[in-house]
């Protein structure tokens, strides 16, 4: 298993939900992954801000982990987790 | 009817946070702490590395040869601190009576209710947890929380324990002692020294002698022998202490980096303090050695302290009284102890004022910014040492302890 930390800005397409944003699909390196399941959700407050932490896997086993800041309503891909 | 105590413990609760995080950590022996090359210890190891041999408080170094194909994670404690505050949401819908004695464990008191609608309301809360928050607790239901703590480490993991009422003087008796809350390594050595091995054999021993033995708690362990307990006051979420330390990168002896560290860790655990208006009675600061032999030295102050900066002064003494030994340093810490709500101080000084105002000042500041938009001079030499982000200075092994 292998983590990379990486904390890039990325695109991404999300809706929201009673009030929370659900992230669909995002680009990374040029390509676009579409996201299967979501894993798990938390948020904290970074100063007023609310950010939310997604862990979310698409077609590979590979779990990636995002990030949404309402302070500059930007997202992040934060870390990559690759199995093998 | 009378009360009923509802004990909940977290499960592996740091390594099931990660678990349920992140799919491919599933049904591997994860272990949070740090990564293997990186010194300290062990904060919580999953089952399946517990299976294994490893156990809390091991050196990360021991953990890696002992289950080299673990999975080492250094930890998200801003994870782990939002996955306690969810929970504890769901225990307040419950009951106003929670009791948070850690961040995977608390008490919650439910009074006028019967052990059956009780243990009900322990499995709706643990197929909550399991189904909003991915994890699992064990619950353990009786009329006193020692019984409870007790019970509901019988059944782990995911288990409900629940001991009836005519049950409580009888059950703890076959247990051995250091099954009982409070009685750790040394006072169970010490037990074991009066061929002292279980709960019956100790209820044995004449409260004087117990007191004389252990103090205060000697007779806390006459009355758990009994299974009787003192009847505490429900204060809510208030914590006996805040701590905060951290293991250095390396081993060092320059005393003004250790002295910045620990004024670090003052302001985090003071902020805690302003945070939830709290005040401290004891101040205590570790310094553990590369040998590991370790300093621990406590001030009993006459009024009590919440501003960072007066925090720090006693800190400072502490320090200088320790600072004897040319042994480098590896972790160092501070504790807050004796808390209790801040009271409202009608004769207060200018200076006392100043530093209220500054304080309040400094709390507004990091409360919408963060709380690395205002540090004090003093920790500028962190920022070398030290990544920083919003929250603070990102340390070697940061801590979770209250």
């Amino acid at each position: 298993m292998h983590f990379e930390e990486l904390f890039e800005p990325i695109e991404v397409i999300s809706h929201f939900k009673n009030g929370n944003p659900v992230p669909l699909r995002f680009k990374w390196n040029q390509r676009t992954y579409s996201i299967k399941k979501i894993n798990g959700k938390w948020h904290e407050y970074q100063g007023a801000a609310k950010q939310y932490h997604f862990s979310v896997n698409c077609d590979s086993s590979d779990c990636f982990e995002l990030l949404f800041d309402t302070h500059n309503l930007t997202w992040q891909l934060l870390r990559v987790c690759l199995e093998g | 009817m009378p009360k009923l105590v509802l004990h909940i413990d977290g499960d592996a609760f740091l390594p099931s946070i990660e678990q349920a995080f992140n799919p491919l950590l599933q049904n591997k022996p994860v272990i949070v702490g740090g990564t293997e090359n990186q010194r300290g210890v062990i904060h919580s190891a999953g089952y399946e590395a517990r299976r294994l041999g490893v156990k809390s408080g091991m050196s990360l170094y021991e953990a890696s040869r002992i289950c080299p194909d673990a999975v080492f994670l250094k930890g998200n404690y801003r994870h782990y601190k939002a996955v306690t505050a969810s929970m504890q949401a769901i225990y307040y819908q419950y009951t106003p009576e929670v009791k948070i004695t850690s961040p995977d464990d608390a008490y919650l008191i439910l009074r006028n209710i019967s052990i059956t609608e009780a243990r009900e309301i322990a499995e709706t809360i643990q197929k909550r947890i399991r189904k909003e928050l991915g994890i699992t607790v064990s619950i353990g239901i009786s009329g006193k929380k020692f019984i409870s703590k007790i019970a509901s480490e019988m059944h782990k993991p995911n288990g409900i324990t629940v001991i009836d009422a005519e049950e409580e003087e009888k059950f703890p008796l076959s247990l051995p002692v250091g099954r009982l809350p409070g009685i750790g390594v040394k006072t169970e050595e010490t037990l074991h020294e009066l061929s002292v091995f279980t709960v019956k054999e100790l209820r044995e021993i004449p409260s004087a002698v117990l007191e004389k033995l252990f103090g205060l708690n000697g007779r806390k362990f006459y009355l758990y022998a009994r299974g009787r307990e003192k009847a505490t006051t429900p204060n809510h979420t208030l914590p006996s202490s805040v701590s905060r330390e951290t293991t250095f990168a390396r081993d060092i002896n320059d005393r003004e980096t250790i002295l910045s560290v620990l004024h670090y860790l003052t302001q985090r655990a003071g902020s805690y303090l302003l945070r939830h208006k709290l005040e401290g009675k004891q101040i205590k600061i570790k310094i553990r050695y590369a040998d590991f032999s370790e300093d621990a030295l406590t001030c009993s102050l006459t009024a009590p302290l919440s501003s960072p900066a007066d925090i720090f002064s006693v800190v400072q003494k502490l320090y200088d009284n320790a600072a004897v030994r040319r042994t480098n340093v590896r972790l160092a810490g501070v504790q807050i102890s004796r808390l209790r709500r801040k009271q409202p101080y009608l004769l207060m000084d200018n200076r006392e004022r100043q530093s209220e105002k500054l304080n309040t000042a400094v709390s507004a500041i990091r409360e919408r910014f963060g709380f690395s938009a205002i540090l004090p001079a003093q920790n500028l030499l962190l920022k070398k040492q030290y990544g920083i982000d919003k929250n603070g200075f990102i340390l070697h092994s940061p801590a979770m302890t209250r």
